[in-house]
Order: structure tokens, then sequence, then C-alpha cells
């Protein structure tokens, strides 16, 4: 008989030994599966942990005057916008005795008094001066809601000089009044329409993302890569199952132990195939969607991964060897991969040697045949 | 005496096992790392990245305004938008900005909703929008003499108009708002030290010593060594393998864990880590009885153990 013969021999025994592993191998997979998956959504929904600003306490009082609606209406614009919503509180005060009394036992920050006829001051531009009262100027609150109100006072600045400058112009050159009115409204009108919708103008983008897909995708697809490298715990009894009596026969066949290395390959690809499938069940049912292209495109995974359980069967004496190597070089592979942190949290030096391990591309190759990402 | 010569062979038998001195050099290595590395100094200001597909001259004149203001948040240029996400998402900066081409112009011609600026952030951003209100004012301030002139329509006038809006806004004609803080602000540096997880990873090397301590016992059980022993001999026997596969890595964990954090919560929280595995074993013992099965456990165990103390440590 040739070596090819004895070869096809060794493979479909190894077929058939691989064969009574693959009860466990499926109970495995469940148990580990739910583990790793649970595992990824808990740190996917964690790791970027939400930093919430103490807003800053600001209170105001509006002395009485015939503009006072016009100031109201003005407050509660500014009240609704995100950049105030998100830092401070701004709430009004009765007296101005009251609001220095509140500065004083530290319940707001800021004190606001709005004089008598600001709004007709800001049209007229008498400005009548807006006074700010502050307790505290060296905490960072106290310099956010300050950066904050210079933001705002920009916007007037900035509309005020653009408008008075038309209409000095406008009646130094002696234009007809209501030229002098419809230009002033005009103008009046683009720079406070930018303001108002300055919030249009800026497009919020999430980016907690990983490659193409979400964070989730991508903690599930490292734990599916996970998962079945860590199966080499089942398999590593099939890897190392060629005594050295058994080797000693095969050798007298021409078969050595590259032959048993590629055989324990061939043997070890269906049976890592067979317990992705209840992964890809699973997740296709949480995803709504089944890409079944991706039951081909994992094939690539699925060999690399089936390439180094082997390699670390080799390279150990006994099982318990073997299966410490592959948990190591699992931890290391989606460690460096961004399986545990997304590749941008990894320090620069990882960042740099990931290009070259598999564990970034097993990722996306499983991300791609789970999800089409 | 039967106890002590118990105990000394089974010190021995671990300390000989390669697995077990690696455990123990990493542990030492590392606290090593933790005290020598120096201490870094590290700016805690607020970060933002920018990144201008705008090719005008407007962006240069708004980076050079946002420096003239002494904002709080240091805004700064990257040169591309994977360097910004990468930047965001590492957190590094708070958030970012993408300024897309034509923005300025569409800004003044008012159809700056169909060519937005990106902002990217995740939820540990903090203040996205009240950054995005100085970015936004500088912007606005910048682009203002343009579009005065643009919605006047009066060209005949528009060196006379700029100059009249110089001079306003460099006046004190309009409205101002002074700043109100006093300069005193010190958050911007802190020193700190690189976090070496010391005693995180002690705990699990105390729970992979404890795990291997029952399965030599296990392994020498199969071989049949103790076949001539009764149950209590055996129990003693099992709580010695365990207890002296703990006591090496416990005792150095702890001498680690003291000089690390000093005597902190963590060195309590070792020793009732050691009491906790040492029963955990125990109790596994009258579970898996096979060392064949503990050994394909293990690593299960282990990989539960070092998930937990991610997440927990996040």
């Amino acid at each position: 008989m040739s070596r090819f013969s004895y070869f096809t021999r060794l493979l479909k025994a190894d077929l058939k030994r691989v064969t009574k592993y693959i009860p466990s191998l499926l109970i495995s997979v469940c148990i580990l599966f739910t583990v790793c998956a649970s595992a990824g959504y808990v740190i996917s929904k964690n790791l970027y942990k939400e930093n919430k600003f103490t807003a800053v306490n600001v209170g105001y009082y509006l002395s009485p005057s015939e503009d006072s609606d016009m100031t109201e209406l003005a407050l509660g614009m500014l009240k609704k916008m995100e950049s105030i919503e998100e830092s401070a509180s701004i709430f009004p005060v009765n007296t101005i005795e009251d609001g220095y009394r509140m500065l004083e036992q530290g319940e707001i920050l800021f004190f606001i008094i709005v004089p008598e006829d600001f709004f007709t001051g800001l049209m007229d531009s008498t400005n009548t001066p807006l006074e700010v009262v502050v307790q505290d100027t060296s905490t960072i609150s106290s310099y956010v809601a300050n950066e904050l109100f210079l933001s705002y006072a920009n916007y007037l600045t900035t509309a005020q000089a653009a408008i008075y400058s038309v209409i000095d112009t406008l009646r130094a050159h002696e234009f007809d009044e209501d030229f002098v009115s419809q230009t002033d409204m005009k103008v009046n009108l683009v720079f406070t329409e930018r303001v108002i919708n300055k919030d249009s103008y800026i497009q919020t983008v999430d980016a907690t993302g990983e490659g193409n897909g979400t964070l989730i995708q991508h903690y599930l697809s490292a734990a599916v890569m996970l998962v079945l490298l860590l199966l080499a715990v089942i398999l590593m009894p099939f890897i190392q199952g060629h005594n050295s009596g058994v080797t000693k026969v095969l050798k007298t066949h021409k078969i050595n132990n590259f032959h048993i290395f590629i055989s324990n390959v061939i043997c070890t690809i269906p049976a890592l195939y067979i317990s992705y499938i209840p992964c890809f069940i699973g997740l296709s049912i949480y995803n709504k969607q089944i890409f079944g292209f991706g039951l081909i495109t994992v094939i690539p995974a699925i060999i690399l991964l089936a390439l180094i359980m082997n390699l670390a069967g080799i390279f150990s004496r006994h099982v318990f060897t073997g299966n410490m190597i592959v948990f190591c070089i699992t931890l290391a592979i989606t460690y460096i991969g961004g399986g545990f942190l997304p590749h941008a949290m990894l320090p620069s030096a990882i960042q740099k040697i990931s290009a070259f391990l598999p564990g970034e591309y097993l990722i996306k190759l499983f991300g791609h045949s789970l999800f089409g990402l | 005496m039967q106890f002590i010569n118990r105990f000394t062979v089974f010190t021995k038998r671990i300390l000989a096992h390669k697995m077990y001195l690696v455990m123990l050099a990493v542990l030492v290595f590392l606290t090593g790392l933790y005290k020598l590395l120096p201490s870094k100094e590290q700016s805690t200001d607020i970060k933002v990245a920018i990144y201008c597909e705008d090719t005008g001259e407007y962006f240069d004149a708004l980076m050079a305004e946002i420096e003239r203001s002494n904002s709080i948040y240091t805004f700064y240029i990257v040169n591309n938008e994977d360097t910004l996400l990468n930047d965001v998402k590492s957190s590094y900066a708070e958030c970012g900005f993408v300024i897309p081409d034509n923005f300025f112009q569409s800004f003044i011609d008012g159809t700056a909703d169909e060519n937005p600026i990106r902002m990217y952030k995740t939820p540990s951003s903090t203040l996205p929008f009240s950054i995005c209100e100085t970015l936004f004012a500088q912007t606005y301030q910048i682009v203002a003499e343009q579009l005065m002139l643009s919605c006047t329509d009066l060209d005949a006038y528009d060196e006379e108009l700029v100059s009249i809006y110089h001079d306003y806004t460099s006046g004190d004609e309009v409205f101002r708002l002074m700043d109100v803080t006093d300069h005193s602000f010190d958050f911007k540096t802190m020193i700190y030290r690189i976090n070496i997880p010391v005693f995180e990873i002690t705990v699990l090397l105390i729970l992979f010593a404890g795990l291997l301590g029952l399965l030599l016992y296990q392994k020498d059980k199969e071989k049949r060594i103790y076949l001539a022993q009764n149950n209590r001999n055996l129990f003693q026997l099992k709580a010695l393998s365990v207890l002296t596969s703990l006591l090496p890595i416990f005792s150095v964990g702890l001498i680690c864990n003291v000089i690390t954090y000093g005597f902190a919560e963590q060195v309590l929280q070792v020793l009732l880590t050691a009491i906790a595995v040492f029963f955990l074993a125990m109790l596994l013992s009258f579970i898996i009885r096979k060392s064949t099965l503990l050994e394909k456990v293990l690593p299960l165990i282990m990989l539960i153990s070092v998930i937990g103390v991610f997440v927990t440590t996040l």
C-alpha cells in the first residue's frame, strides 16, 4: 500500500475518533458561549461609563421692567439649549438678597442680576450691564459655566456689531429709513437664525462602534472566537491521542508526525465547524437576520483556529499542559486582537503588533460571518 | 511529626513545579515593575480633537480665535478622521469634530444643515454640547463679517461696513461679558503611577494555585499512592495539598500587595480570597472526583475568573 493509502486510512480513523467528541463539544459550546456572550454584553454596556457632570446651579433675578416678557422668553430659550441642559440648572430667585444668601450658602454657584430694560438696552445699544456674581471661581464647574456664558455673550456681541455696522453705514449714506429698517431686520433675522438653528449644524455620531459594527457585535464576534479556541480543552485528548506505540507503527508505513499533524488538523476543522453552528444559529436569532454566506466565509477562521490548537497540542506532552498553552494563547490573541478592549484602548505598542497576530483578523472574520460586517 | 513531614514534602513538590515558579515570578515581576517605573505627569485638561476637510482660510482663523479665547478646552488638530475616531474611542479626547468640506461657506449661505459638522462622542464624553458651544461661538464670530456682507448686498459699501464692524468688535459699545474666573484653576496636571492590577492578578493566581493543589492530590490518588490511607487521612492529605499550594503564592502575594498598596483593604482581601479558595477547592473535590475532568474544567473556571475580574475592574 502506498503512503497516500495509509494516510487516507489514518484520516478515516481520526474522523471516526473525532465524532466521539461531538456531543461533548456541543454541550461545551453552549455553556462557554453563554458565559462569553454574557460577559461580552456586560463589557460592551459598561466599557464607556457615562460621565455625568454635576450641573451648576445658576440663580437669576429679573428686575421688574417693561420688557420682562421678552427676558423671560429669552431665558426660556436658554434653558432648552442642550449645552445648558447638560451643565447648568437655571432658576429664578425672588429678591437680590435671596440670591446673595443662596450664593453664600453654596446653593448656587452663579447669581445673575438682570437689570431693568435689559433687552431694550440691547436693541438701542445702551447695553445696560448684566451683573454676574460668583462665589467660587476655582472649581472646574465654575470654569465650564463661565465659558458657556462667554460663548452666549459672544453670539450677542457678534450679532450686535454686525447690526450696528449696517445701520451706521446706511444712515451715513442717507438711505431711506424704510430701507434701513428692512435691512436691519434682515441682518437681525439672519444672525438670529444661525444661532437658533445651530443644533442642526452639528450631527452627533456615536464613536463606540468597532470596525463596521457596533460594540456589542464586536464583543459577540470575539466571544465566538474565544469559545472555539477554548474547545481545545475538549479536543486536546484527540489531538494528543496517538501514543508512542501507534506513532512507531505508523512510521513503519512512512506516516510521520507531520502526517499525523495534518490528519489531526483536517479532523479538527469539521469538529470546530459543527461547534460553530450553534453560535451561528443563536446569534442569527439575536440579530433577526441570517447571513447564509457567513457559513462559507467563516471557513478560513476555523482552519486558523484548528492550526493553533494542533500546534499547541504537538508542543506539549500532556493534555493539561496543552490546555494551559491554549488557554494562554487564547488570552493573548483575544487581548491583542481587541477582544477584551477595543483596539483604540489598547496600549500603542500592542496596537502596533496587533496587525501581525491573528486575533484582529479572526474577530473580523467572525464579525463578517455572523453579522455580515 | 507526620503532619510536618507531609507539609514539607508537599511544599517541596509544589515549589519544584515549573508553572508554580512562573506564577510566583509573575507576581514579583509585576510588583517590581510597579515600584520601579517612574511616576508620570499627565495633563488632565479636556482635550478635543478637530479635523477639517474645508480647505478655505476660515479654519486657520477659527483655530487662532480658539487659541486667543483662552478656552478651558484644548482643541488640537488631527490629520485624518481615523485618528480623530481613535482618540475619541480611547477617551484621549472628550469628543471630536470633523468640519466637512465647504462648511464655512454653507454656514454663510444658510445651508449648513445639509453639510453639518460631525461630532464624535462616546457615553463617557463629558460636556460635549458645552464644548460644541465654544466651537460654534468661535465659528460664528469668524464668519460674521462675511455673513453680514452677504445679507446686506451693498457691494459698494463693503469696505466701509467691514471697517465699522471692526471698530465695534474692538470697542466697548457692544455687549460684553467679562471673564469671572480668577485663573487659579489647578486641575491641569496630575501625577499618576502606571496602574498594574497586582491585586487582581494575585486573586487569580491564588485561585489557580488552589485548584492546582487539588489536581495534584487527585493525580496522586489515581496513581494509588494513598491506597493504604483511611478516609480521615485522605481528607488531611487533600487539605494539606491544597494548603501547601496556596501558602507560597499567598505569602508572596501578600508581600507584593503590601509593597504595592501599603496596608490597605487589598491586603485583607488577599487573605479572605485565600481562605475562600481553600474552601472552594475542598468543596470542588466532592463534585469533581477525577483529575481528567478537573483538567478540562480548570481552564473554564480560569476563563470565568479572568472575565469576572475584567468586568469588575471596568
